[in-house]
């Protein structure tokens, strides 16, 4: 007969098996929020595409120029109208940002495209570089129904927000971008938020 | 009987053995919950961040009398619906003799808070710009 000094191994390898059944319900939880977090995940993918949506439009407006003050002729244009009852205003001005066309100047017309010739659907930019050139058409969000821009301007006698505009030498002071979608949440959130700007050059 | 036969383990090699499993187990947790928080905070930090910009924005849109006192609509409030949990508020301070106007928008949410600082160049009087 030997003393025994130790655990045998069927002794640990049972004091294992408890330990293991803890880790198990340990993880299964980890797993929960692991879900959790892909979820989030998701969440914030669409969130940094409505915002990269926001800070585009923002970027080409904040460089929106007309030709008084600036080397390049430029012009910009907001047009009011209603189409089935819904907003259907067109925002067209020449921006020295970057866009995909990469070529200097561009004109963008900013609208909502609901002609299903197209392949765009909803909130529509159509690049143009200047002076003239083939039209690019970006989709940018496709639950957007309706469009309403208005522009802050001092032209007119005192600080006044206006909803149409059209010049080839002046902006607005800034301009305020309201979408709507089919119901009222139908939009993402970001794009609920009015996008205002500010134009440096502005009027 | 010079030496006992060992047939198993010390008690002690097994609690030395669980309390390295239970330390490295226990700081790739705490790792984990500081991803899981992080992951948590983004969301909030980028409405944040569009909100703030949003509202200063608004503050670029103001005349420099306008900037002096700034109008309640623009000093603070809360953002309307689906960021009613976000408040804000907006502070300038002049420095007397130049146009230029230091810009602070704050916006804080349940349990955090996003500042955007900037200056701006407003001259008085002149050019409506």
């Amino acid at each position: 007969m030997s003393r025994r000094v130790g655990l045998t191994v069927l002794e640990l390898m049972f004091a294992l098996t408890v330990v293991a059944l803890v880790a198990s319900i340990g993880t299964a939880t980890l797993a929960l929020f692991g879900d959790e977090r892909s979820r989030r995940r998701g969440e914030s993918d669409s969130m940094a595409r409505e915002l990269a949506i926001r800070r585009t439009i923002v970027n080409w407006l904040e460089n929106a120029h007309a030709s008084a003050g600036s080397a390049a002729p430029g012009v910009f244009q907001l047009v009011d109208a209603k189409h089935h009852n819904r907003d259907a205003d067109v925002l067209t001005f020449t921006t020295a940002a970057t866009t995909p066309l990469h070529s200097g100047d561009a004109t963008v017309r900013l609208y909502v495209d609901d002609d299903p010739a197209t392949p765009e659907v909803g909130l529509t930019a159509e690049l143009t570089s200047w002076p003239g050139g083939p039209a690019t058409r970006i989709q940018l969000d496709s639950s957007v129904t309706a469009l309403n821009v208005v522009c802050l301007t001092n032209l007119l006698g005192g600080r006044r927000w206006v909803p149409s505009w059209t010049s080839a030498s002046v902006v607005p002071r800034g301009v305020e971008i309201r979408l709507r979608g089919d119901r009222n949440d139908a939009l993402p959130p970001f794009l609920q938020m009015p996008i205002v700007v500010a134009l440096e050059s502005g009027r | 009987m010079s030496h006992p036969v060992r047939r198993g383990f010390m008690l002690l090699e097994a609690a030395v053995a669980l309390v390295v499993v239970g330390l490295i187990a226990g700081s790739s947790l705490a790792l984990y919950g500081a991803g899981m928080r992080a992951a948590a905070r983004e969301p909030r930090l980028l409405a944040a961040t569009a909100l703030a910009q949003d509202r200063l924005a608004a503050v670029r849109l103001l005349e420099p009398e306008q900037l002096r006192h700034l109008p309640d609509s623009v000093s603070h409030g809360r953002f309307g619906a689906p960021f009613a949990d976000y408040r804000w508020q907006a502070v300038v301070a002049h420095s007397a003799d130049i146009d230029l106007y230091d810009v602070r928008v704050e916006v804080r949410w349940s349990d955090g808070v996003f500042v955007l600082a900037t200056r701006v160049y407003a001259p008085a009087g002149g050019t409506t710009k």
